[in-house]
């Protein structure tokens, strides 16, 4: 994970708005990365201040006013679509609408691998799967000896090391 | 005179040979130790200083003709760190590998594996993106 998700995602994080595998990405990547880790302990101090004030006591009146302030502000729905239907004519509608479409459809076609490679990768990604079929997927539990075995060490020319416990009786 | 010349030539040809297979052995029995260290650190679950430690490898200097060692170590450690579901550090320890071989089809070989574990996570356009890659380091040549 990049910085710049984890810190977009550090207020959904503290709000737990995030899916689990999401909050764990998050979580792993600030634990190990300084700077984040300062920005999430920033937050956290700041959420820990918010909580220790206290609920203001508001007029309930308070929204009515605001809302008829807001409305007074904004122009209506019909005034601007009005304007924009004057602006650009209706005639420019399917010309635009026609553009739009030839661009998604363009931008559709650009980004479709291309079938050679992805009919390579496919029978790449087969062979990997065939090859790994001996190896048995390490469980997070396993011994040194199931480790070395899985992931033998590439550097080694000759391992004359016991691969057994040499005291072991049978 | 010639043949005095020519016998310096060979001999200081022939030391130069034995310093570089004496560092050359000297970065593998190096290496060899690291791997160690970083499988201990993946068994272990410390997987904050497993970057740090696999840098060590990739940092050291090896033949041309070695190279292949640092892709076949580079596939080991990201597929045990893999098994652990420290998908994120696979990604990262298979750049480290990247930025250590200097050959095209070693590199094409390390993206050919960031793409598979990328499929493997379902992240299919990004697996694409990294196979296009390799197949543009193999057309490439050597």
């Amino acid at each position: 994970m990049e910085c710049l998700t984890c810190t977009e995602s550090l207020t959904a994080f503290m709000d737990g708005e995030l899916s689990p595998a999401q909050a764990k990405k998050v979580e792993s990547h600030f634990t190990q990365c300084t700077p984040c880790h300062d920005d999430y302990q920033s937050l956290l101090h700041t959420y820990q201040l918010v909580e220790q004030v206290g609920l203001l006591e508001l007029d309930p009146n308070l929204w009515t006013r605001i809302h008829s302030e807001i409305t007074d502000l904004s122009p209506s729905e019909s005034t601007w679509l009005a304007s924009l239907r004057s602006l650009f004519g209706i005639r420019w509608v399917p010309i635009a609408a026609g553009t739009l479409g030839v661009v998604f459809l363009s931008l559709f076609f650009v980004n479709q691998p291309n079938p050679e490679i992805q009919e390579a990768f496919d029978e790449y990604v087969r062979e990997r799967e065939q090859l790994e079929l001996p190896r048995v997927r390490v469980s997070q539990n396993a011994s040194s000896l199931e480790l070395r075995i899985a992931y033998p060490n590439p550097f080694i020319v000759s391992d004359n090391r016991p691969q057994e416990n040499p005291f072991k009786l049978e | 005179m010639p043949h005095l010349f020519a016998l310096l030539i060979l001999s200081l040809g022939l030391q130069a040979n034995i310093v570089d297979s004496q560092s050359w052995e000297r970065s593998r029995s190096v290496a060899e130790a690291q791997h160690e260290i970083v499988m201990l650190l993946i068994k272990g679950k410390a997987f904050d200083k497993v970057l740090r430690a696999s840098q060590e490898i990739f940092s050291l200097r090896f033949p041309y003709n070695q190279e292949h060692l640092f892709v076949t170590e580079g596939q080991n450690l990201s597929g045990a760190l893999y098994d652990h579901q420290q998908y994120e550090l696979a990604q990262a320890l298979l750049d480290q590998a990247l930025r250590a071989v200097r050959s095209n089809n070693s590199k094409a070989l390390l993206y050919k594996e960031k793409a598979y574990l990328c499929t493997k996570e379902g992240r299919d356009d990004e697996a694409m993106e990294y196979f296009e890659k390799a197949v543009e380091l193999t057309k490439s040549g050597p």
